[in-house]
Order: structure tokens, then sequence, then C-alpha cells
């Protein structure tokens, strides 16, 4: 994701999302990619590596992700092109 | 109450052994996730029943909470909620759809 270096620092739509799993799931890897490149858009591309996962089919992990983002889910991101929820082990890392 | 919403969400989902919700109908998807999923379905000749959430505000907005799944299209298998889109997807790659 890039950002303008010259503007002020601001809460995005992306960068709550990235906050609020980075605090609930502790991940060692995230990414939050808004669909063209908006950082207020409505649509959005969430890859998550976190040991959190570890145990869980792939339902109840995206269950998990919905859970820490369900504000955003409810309002401003209508639709989520990918997820994916990945354990270290299964990221290679 | 919270309990008729709940039993009446449980009915509706166990209505067939597999059971869509998605936007619009199979003939006439009104979303794109929702057309995929129809079309996924039908290519590996899974007869399956659909709901379509935007006829009902109630269920559309219940069933997100109910399941704790955020988005549409939602697909349940003998009353059990698998997933959206990219699941499926994963899982007919699995060859476990």
């Amino acid at each position: 994701m890039s950002t303008d270096a010259s503007a002020p620092e601001e809460d995005t739509v992306m960068s709550t999302i990235e906050k609020k799993i980075t605090s609930e799931l502790k991940p060692v890897k995230l990414e939050v990619i808004p669909a063209y490149g908006d950082p207020n858009g409505s649509h959005v591309t969430i890859n998550v590596v976190s040991q959190a996962f570890e145990g869980k089919r792939a339902v109840q992990r995206q269950q998990m992700v919905y859970k820490v983002i369900w504000e955003e889910m409810q309002g401003a991101i209508h639709a989520v092109d990918q997820m994916k929820c990945q354990t270290p082990a299964e990221a290679g890392m | 109450s919270q309990a008729e919403v709940d039993e009446m969400l449980q009915t509706l989902i166990n209505k067939s052994p597999i059971m869509l919700f998605m936007k619009g109908s199979p003939s006439q998807p009104q979303c794109g996730f929702s057309k995929q999923m129809v079309s996924l379905l039908q290519r590996h000749n899974i007869e399956f029943d659909h709901f379509d959430i935007l006829q009902d505000d109630l269920v559309r907005q219940e069933l997100k909470r109910f399941s704790k799944w955020a988005t549409y299209p939602q697909l349940y298998v003998n009353g059990e909620l698998v997933g959206g889109l990219d699941i499926c997807k994963e899982l007919v790659e699995a060859g476990e759809l």
C-alpha cells in the first residue's frame, strides 16, 4: 500500500482494519489491500498469517476475522474480494 | 424475539440439504460473487435450493449475525455453514465439494 509522504496521517478504513486485525489476531504477516487503491474504498482483499488460525477450518478462520472487523463490514466495506487466512506453517514462514 | 428469529433462520437454513443464500436468483443473480457461486454449483451438478436475501431485509441482516459471516453468498450443507465463494472454490480444487 503506497502512502503520500506529504499527506497528514489519518484514519482510513483500510488502516482501521489493519489496526484491529493486528491487535486481535497478532499476525506475523498481514496485507489489507483496497480494490482500486482507494484507502476508504468498499472492496478489500485481506491476507492474514497468524498462529491463531491453528487447528481451525477455513470457515472458522474467516469468522474470526469478520468478528474483529464486524463494524467495518456493516458499514464501509461492501465486499471482500479475497480473504486468505493461513498459519505461519502453511505460509511457509 | 431473538430466539424466534434464530429459530426461523435455523428452519430456513435446513430447508434443503444444500441451501444457498444469495443476491438475486440462480436465473438472475444480482451480484458477481453470487453469480459465480451459482455457476460453480451448476458446473458440478450440485442440486441446491436458494434464498434471495435482497427480498428479505430481516433475513439479510440477521443471518449475518446468526452465522457470524459478514458477506453473501453463503452456502450451507446439511444445516452447516460451508462458507462463501472463495472457500467453495478451494473445496472444488481439493476435490472436497
